[in-house]
This record gives structure tokens, sequence and C-alpha cells, in this order.
């Protein structure tokens, strides 16, 4: 199993998953992903042969990305625009 | 993948990419639409200022060299309209190869490590960080740009994604990101000026985007979209294709012409590719080094990604012996290339 999160879903059919860390984007079709995953969320995913054959939500990881986005973000909207 | 439609009723002239200098000098503007695959990287580049819309997709090294090539050294503003990976891919190599003044984004919280490693460039940089809005016009020297959208960042990343219209003397120049046809009447609705000379057709061309309504409204006479040769989404669309030529405006995808370049002087525009479409691999599955897009390139022997991008940065070559100039292209590899027999130079 390995660790992915959706980026997105394109023209509402093929699955764009990114690997935790570095690695190439996996194409996969929607209906291969847990009913109401939506991009954003994250999953560990089975893949054999460059197809995902099992999948299942990791909520927690997508909770705990979503607050570190949220707190650096933040961060960056506190620096806010450069000096004129 | 055969496009008819793309064979030119122009004159389209072939020319080597113009250089940062040769442009500011003239005192005109040049829009750059680099081929990315598929993925968006423009660069606004003029006397006075230098701005970069979108950063290529991850897995790739192509934007940093590309902008060397164009001359850039420093970056007063790089927008990202929205941070999926085939839009915010590089802005962390941008960020560690030039000085950025600022980096605008919708705001937007997506929770994906491309997005989050983008965040963490930008906070280890100096760059200034902003969030504009719909109905702003914010002057970079002599080019202003217009925000379309968003209004407010909303549920929804496309919904939220920036879009703009840039602006520079009586040239104007639409930038839409992968704003989809919701939001293209939402723009409509806000009754700003769209109107331009040319229009960035929204979602790789995609028929998510693009309405009737828009086109109408923009009322540009090209239109240049951004895909991947052979897009793996199908990218642009047929009916897309279609809904452009009926309107008399003139089509470029940088799938079939490579890098496409806007200059203009403020009145006049007038446009420069990077090869004839369809011109770009050769014959018989060889390889022309000088004007292969990057994913051909892949295809050579001991050519990797970043070896890939280096040659975009340093063509055009001689030879194949002058590929020795690439870094990490010793002999040994230039003999395999040589075996290998795909990979030749041009007249």
């Amino acid at each position: 199993m390995i660790s992915v999160v959706l980026d997105r879903i394109e023209e509402g059919r093929t699955a764009v998953l990114l690997p935790e860390g570095q690695g190439a984007a996996v194409l996969c079709p929607v209906e291969d992903l847990p009913a109401g995953c939506r991009p954003g969320m994250w999953l560990l995913v089975e893949v054999e042969g460059g197809r995902v054959v099992s999948a299942q939500l990791d909520p927690e990881k997508t909770e705990a990305a979503a607050q570190r986005i949220k707190g650096k973000l933040d961060l960056l909207r506190r620096r806010g625009r450069a000096e004129p | 993948m055969h496009r008819a439609w793309l064979k030119p009723t122009l004159v389209v002239l072939i020319l080597i990419l113009c250089v940062a200098g040769s442009v500011a000098a003239r005192g005109n503007m040049a829009a750059h639409f680099f081929y990315v695959g598929q993925a968006e990287a423009v660069l606004l580049q003029g006397p006075d200022f230098a701005v970069l819309v979108d950063v290529g997709d991850t897995g790739r090294y192509d934007v940093v060299p590309l902008l060397q090539r164009a001359g850039v050294t420093r970056l007063d503003v790089v927008i990202v309209t929205h941070p999926h990976a085939d839009h915010i891919g590089q802005l962390k190599d941008v960020l560690g190869a030039f000085d950025v003044r600022e980096v605008w984004m919708s705001g937007f919280e997506h929770p994906t490590p491309v997005f989050e490693e983008a965040l963490d460039a930008i906070l280890a940089s100096d760059a200034g960080y902003y969030e504009p809005r719909a109905g702003e016009a914010i002057p970079i020297g002599s080019l202003t740009l217009e925000i379309l959208n968003p209004g407010q960042v909303t549920e929804d990343i496309h919904q939220s994604c920036l879009a703009l219209r840039a602006v520079y003397g009586g040239f104007a120049l639409v930038l839409t990101g992968d704003i989809e046809v919701p939001t293209e009447e939402e723009i409509l609705k806000r009754g700003l000026n769209v109107r331009a000379q040319v229009l960035q057709l929204a979602h790789h061309g995609s028929e998510t985007s693009n309405s009737a309504a828009f086109l109408d409204a923009v009322s540009p006479e090209v239109a240049i979209y951004s895909a991947a040769i052979c897009s793996p989404f199908g990218h642009p669309h047929v009916q897309v294709v279609e809904r452009v030529l009926q309107r008399g405006i003139t089509l470029y995808g940088t799938d079939a012409y490579g890098t496409i370049v806007v200059e203009t002087d403020g009145h006049r525009y007038w446009i420069t590719t990077e090869r004839a479409p369809e011109l770009y691999g050769g014959v018989f599955g060889q390889i022309e080094v000088n004007r292969a897009p990057y994913e051909q390139l892949l295809k050579i022997t001991g050519i990797g990604p970043k070896r890939a991008g280096e040659i975009l940065r340093l063509r055009p070559f001689s030879g194949l012996d002058d590929l020795l100039r690439v870094p990490g292209i010793g002999p040994a590899t230039l003999e395999a290339i040589k075996k290998q027999g795909i990979a030749f130079v041009g007249e």
C-alpha cells in the first residue's frame, strides 16, 4: 500500500493521484476510488501494473495535511506583500 | 494525432525565440506560452516587468531552463492560478533559481505534498505574498494586471481560480487558468472589461470551459491553449476547437507549435512559434535535438528529466558532438546516443 492524495479529477473521469514524497503521478479511472473521495483527500492504495487495485480513505492524514496547509498559508498571509 | 485544423491558413514565422534583452530594448512586451507538457506556464516580459503565470507540472524540470533561456534574471510576480500540480508543480524550483518579489495565489487550501512544498519554498524565501480579488487593477511597471476572478475563495478549486486581464498599452491578454463555464458566467456578471486581442483558452482547451458566451465577450483574434502532445485527457476538445474556429479566431496550441510567443508594442502584435505544427519529431522516429519537445528528448538514451531541461536551455547544438556542452553528458554517453541512432541535428 502506498499513501497518495487525490490532486484532481480530469474531465470527470480520470483521477490524478500524487504519491507522498517524490514520484510520478498515478492516473486511474475515478470509479476505482472509494465512494465519497474528493480532491484533497488522502488514501492508501495498492497499485499493480500501473492500475489501482485497492484503495481506502485516510481521513486522519487528510485532516493533518489540511491543518498544516492552513497554518502555513496563515503565516504567509501575515507576511503580506513585498515592500514597494 | 492529425490535426488538419492546425495546418496554417496563415503565415507562421518560425523563428528562434526572442531573448529578453531584445524585447525589453525595443520597449515591447512578450508573452511566452511555454510548451511544458500537460501543464501551464506563461511569462509576461517587458521593459520594466517580468511576471510568470503558473509554473508547470511536478516531476518535470523544464520551467527554470525555459525562463533562463528567455533571459529572465528576476521575477516581479509569480502568479499561481490554482494549486493543482500541473499549475504549481515547479514553484520551488523557480523560487530557488530567481529573485522573486511576490507570489500571488487564490488562497484555496489544497492539502497535497506539491502545494505544501510550494508553501514551504515561499516561506523560506524573501518573497511577499498576496491574494488578489476580482475588480483590482494592479500595476507592475508598465503592465497592468486586472483581476477577473475570484470574487472570493469557495470550496471549489476551479471557481476559486485566479483569472486576469493583462494590459500593455492598447493590447490586452486574458489568462484563465482552469476556470470552468459557471465561473466564466460569474466573471461576465461582474461586468468587468474582458475584451482582449488574445485569449488563453481555459483548462487546456477543455469542454468544461470556453463557452460561446465567454468567447463572444472576450472577442479575441487569437486563442492559445496549452496541452501535451497526445494529451492524456484529450485536450483540446474538438467541441472547443470548432467553437473557436467558427468565430474566425486563429488558434494556436503548444502541443502543435511548441512555445508560442506573442510580442506587442502596445498597439500591434505578432506571433512567433518554436516550430511549425507537427514538425517537431523529425522523421521515422528520429528526434531532432534542436526542435524536439521535452518528452521526445527523454527517449534519447542517457537523457533524463534534468538533462532534457539542460538541452532546452542550451540549444541550438551544432551537431551531436556539441551535446558534450550539456552537464552530465560525457564521451561515453555521447557514444551511447550515437549508437542508439535516433537523435540527430538538422540543418
